[in-house]
């Protein structure tokens, strides 16, 4: 497992942890942005970005 | 994941230097010390981390520049040379990945010192089986790197031996609970939450301007964060405290197990030396007044003869009615020689009937006054004498008893002590008395810990229930507030995930760990030589590694040198298998903890490891010695590392 | 009666002996008189007195006290069977200075022979023997 990759037991287990599907969607979008970038990097747009999305589509399940 | 070769240009030693590594034997370096066998580990950690770990004293001391002596001495002044390090590496029998990295220097100055010239350079060559190269640098090679051996988890895959040996004497939880932590990638779930949790935080502040009652709130469950935060890194401190409290504390009673109490029995000889030295003087006052009874009662009986016989006379005179006496001779004699009567005056003369009856009084009285009144004066001693004399037995007797009495108990201390002391000869007291003193401090240590902690978490409770009462207060304010409802939204969205994010990290490290403790178990009893004389090992909840010999007992700290290198490597393999990291393992100079028979077996585990995985071993001459046996050319790929006359440059040899 | 001597004296040839029991342990912490009466109940013990011509002092007759007067007219009667003699006190002095004379020679050659600790076993079973001996009633 690199960071570069995850592996399919994290992913996996994202996905079992929660019955809530937007937010393991969310987490594992969240994972390989940051397995694609170095640590101390410019997170917040990225994040920003993807709670916008999410944090909408989890109101609206709601 | 093996390498494959390693190219050296003027760093340090290793002027210009190819080597080939085998990818189906152990590979194994021979050279005498100082002659840079840990400076080859230095270049891979140069090359793909940019940092020497390995330093001697003398080159961090001098601070030896990187650069090959030779070359800094051949240079012209102003030349431009370099340093260079690169690493081919094959994964999966792919095309090599090639890891530069590239130092330029300028030979300037009055000593042609060099000096940076440019910044390095590090790049990663990846050719596809098509034949194209693609070559990444900055952040994208850094990446290749972490999919090699990721920074975190380094040293796990190049040791230093005696680093090996220290591995399991520390305290271990941190070092596993971090390697964990590494090879499951829930530091990037970590990041995650950290992350989120900055956000929310922006959010709240966002909220705050929009109206003062959340901006105090936000404040208020900004510090109180803040104070959840310290207080967990202040429990964690003492947890970590407490665990090395706990892991001296066993491995000085095990040590103390098998000896005397020390100090318990040097104060109770010093109880009994004083009890001793008591009587002794309590004794010697006896015997003292043993022989001045000896010696009056002595003079009394030497003597006694002549008591016995003035006693007799005595009472003769008695009997006789001559004591006491009852004339004055003396002065009756004065009276016929004056033919004067003392007592009336008057004269008579020689031949008178006053002469005759001075005369007959005279003859009446046999002993002289003077004589009747000595052996009266002296009747009273002579009787007394008489009487000690009569009680000489029985006084002697009693101090003699007494003197007896004595002499038995002193007997008996002595004995005593004389036991106690052959209970702690032949056992260093000092170091033993140290051993108690040290598992004491270590226990008040723990003590003083464990107070704490619990202060500290009952701090915890209480911060967690004034956050929860202001995280409701926020809710509520935020609640009431229509322009926030989205910054509301939002932020139950992030502690929502944030909460999700925790359990999952919780329930992968859990699953790892329990890999990690299985695997490690098994491969340990696979490479251990004496597998009857252990019983478990494993990685408990919280990541401390135990092993428990064959009766029961835990001996982590006491196993040998060889053990714990075994038990070292078995966790290391476990590691490389779960992280899916498969890089070859470097160890640098892997026998120095390890002595006696262990030696042979560790070789041997050496040989088996080398089968599922590149091992790299660095040793010297006197260390390979004992082991050629097992570890040579038929086994082993070998080299000889051997520095030229000027002793500028290394010359590496296959064997 | 004549009185009795202001001083106590040894034969001067007896000097040494005293000191050497007093350094050799059995006369450690006694007084003069004390080791006067020892060395003059040796001689008596063994019926022993021998006259000496050079003197020495040795300690003041009014150390003595009532109980070492005692014991040397004891001595002086013992000596000459009669208790005129008591009439002569610087006779009963010489007698006891005799006998101490004669006795602190026994005493010596006795010393001389053992270590002190052996000599005062030697002279606790001495003492026994002489009690025993006298058969006194108890």
């Amino acid at each position: 497992m690199s960071k570069g990759s995850i592996s399919e037991h994290i992913l996996k287990t994202i996905q079992q942890s929660t019955n809530d599907k937007v937010i393991s969607d969310f987490i594992i979008e969240l994972i390989y942005e940051e397995a694609n970038h170095i640590e101390h990097w410019r997170f917040k747009s990225s994040y920003n970005t993807l709670i916008e999305k999410y944090s909408e589509l989890w109101s609206q399940k709601k | 994941m093996i390498i494959e070769k390693i190219i050296f240009e003027n760093y340090r030693q290793y002027k210009n230097v190819e080597i080939p590594l085998s990818s189906k034997k152990l590979n194994l370096f021979i050279g005498k010390m100082g002659v840079g066998k840990t400076n080859l580990l230095n270049a891979i950690n140069w090359c793909l981390y940019y940092n020497e770990p390995y330093l001697s004293r003398k080159e961090e001391d001098i601070q030896l520049p990187i650069m090959n002596l030779k070359t800094i001495a051949d240079a012209e002044k102003g030349e431009i040379k370099d340093v260079k390090v690169e690493i081919w590496v094959k994964i999966n029998g792919e095309q090599p990945l090639i890891f530069t990295r590239k130092a330029s220097f300028i030979i300037a100055g009055e000593n042609n010192h060099p000096t940076p010239y440019r910044s390095p350079e590090f790049k990663v060559r990846s050719t596809d089986d098509r034949g194209n190269t693609e070559i990444y640098e900055g952040e994208d090679a850094e990446h290749y790197v972490e999919r090699f051996v990721p920074t975190g988890i380094k040293e796990f895959f190049f040791f230093d031996g005696e680093r090996l040996d220290k591995y399991f004497k520390e305290s271990t939880r941190e070092n596993i609970r971090h390697s964990i932590f590494q090879i499951s990638q829930t530091s990037l779930l970590n990041s995650i939450s950290e992350n989120l949790n900055k956000i929310k935080q922006d959010f709240r502040k966002e909220a705050g301007k929009r109206s003062p009652n959340i901006d105090c709130i936000r404040t208020q469950l900004e510090t109180i964060e803040k104070n959840q935060l310290d207080a967990k890194r202040r429990i964690d401190e003492c947890k970590r405290q407490i665990k090395i409290a706990n892991d001296n504390i066993q491995e000085y009673e095990e040590k103390l197990s098998g000896v005397p109490k020390v100090d318990d029995i040097k104060s109770k000889i010093t109880e009994l030396e004083i009890k001793l030295n008591d009587k002794e003087l309590i004794y010697e006052s006896k015997i003292t007044e043993k022989r001045d009874l000896l010696y009056e009662n002595g003079i009394i009986l030497l003597n006694y003869p002549a008591i016995e016989k003035v006693i007799q006379i005595i009472a003769e005179k008695r009997k006789k009615g001559e004591i006491p006496p009852t004339g004055d001779l003396k002065l009756l004699q004065k009276i016929l020689d004056d033919y004067t009567c003392s007592i009336c005056g008057s004269k008579f003369s020689s031949g008178s009937s006053q002469e005759k009856s001075v005369k007959k009084l005279m003859d009446g009285i046999d002993l002289s006054s003077e004589i009747g009144h000595e052996l009266m004066r002296i009747e009273s001693p002579l009787t007394i004498y008489q009487n000690i004399a009569k009680k000489f037995n029985e006084n002697i007797r009693k101090i003699s008893q007494d003197i007896e009495s004595y002499k038995k108990d002193l007997d008996e201390i002595t004995k005593n002590i004389g036991d106690l002391k052959s209970k702690i000869i032949g056992f260093n007291d000092e170091k033993i008395s140290n051993w108690a003193k040290q598992k004491k401090s270590f226990e008040d240590v723990r003590d003083r810990n464990n107070q704490n902690l619990g202060v500290q978490e009952e701090n915890l409770k209480t911060l967690k229930k004034d956050y929860e009462r202001l995280n409701e207060e926020l809710a509520d304010e935020l609640k009431r507030e229509s322009k926030l409802k989205t910054i509301k939204k939002k932020i139950d969205f992030i502690e929502t995930t944030v909460n999700v994010a925790e359990s999952i990290k919780n329930k992968i490290m859990e699953q790892i760990r329990k890999k990690i403790s299985e695997e490690t178990k098994k491969k340990f009893f696979e490479l251990h030589w004496k597998k009857e004389s252990f019983n478990e090992v494993c990685i408990d909840e919280d990541y401390d590694i135990s092993i428990t010999n064959s009766m029961g007992f835990p001996c982590l700290g006491s196993i040998s040198g060889g053990e714990r290198e075994i038990l070292a490597l078995s966790f290391t393999m476990s590691l490389h298998r779960i992280s899916g990291f498969d890089a070859p393992i470097l160890i640098d100079r892997p026998l120095t903890m390890v002595s006696g028979e262990s030696i042979d077996y560790v070789c041997e585990a050496f040989l088996n490891i080398a089968k599922e995985k590149q091992l790299i071993l660095f040793l010297t001459p006197n260390e390979y010695k004992g082991i050629s046996q097992i570890l040579n050319s038929k086994t082993c790929h070998m080299f000889e590392l051997k520095m030229t006359k000027d002793e500028k440059e290394l010359v590496v040899i296959e064997v | 009666m004549s009185k009795p001597p202001e001083k106590i004296y040894i034969a001067k040839t007896d000097k040494e002996k005293y000191e050497k029991l007093e350094k050799e342990g059995f006369f450690e912490d006694r007084n003069h008189k004390d080791q006067f009466l020892v060395a003059m109940g040796f001689g008596v013990k063994n019926k022993v007195h021998r006259s000496f011509k050079e003197r020495h002092e040795f300690f003041w007759r009014k150390d003595l006290g009532i109980e070492g007067e005692t014991l040397i007219s004891a001595v002086g009667i013992y000596f000459a069977y009669d208790v005129d003699i008591l009439t002569d006190m610087s006779k009963v002095y010489g007698i006891a200075e005799e006998y101490a004379h004669a006795g602190i020679d026994l005493l010596y050659n006795k010393m001389e022979s053992q270590q002190v600790g052996t000599f005062w076993k030697q002279f606790e079973k001495d003492i026994h023997e002489i009690y025993r001996s006298l058969n006194l009633p108890k």
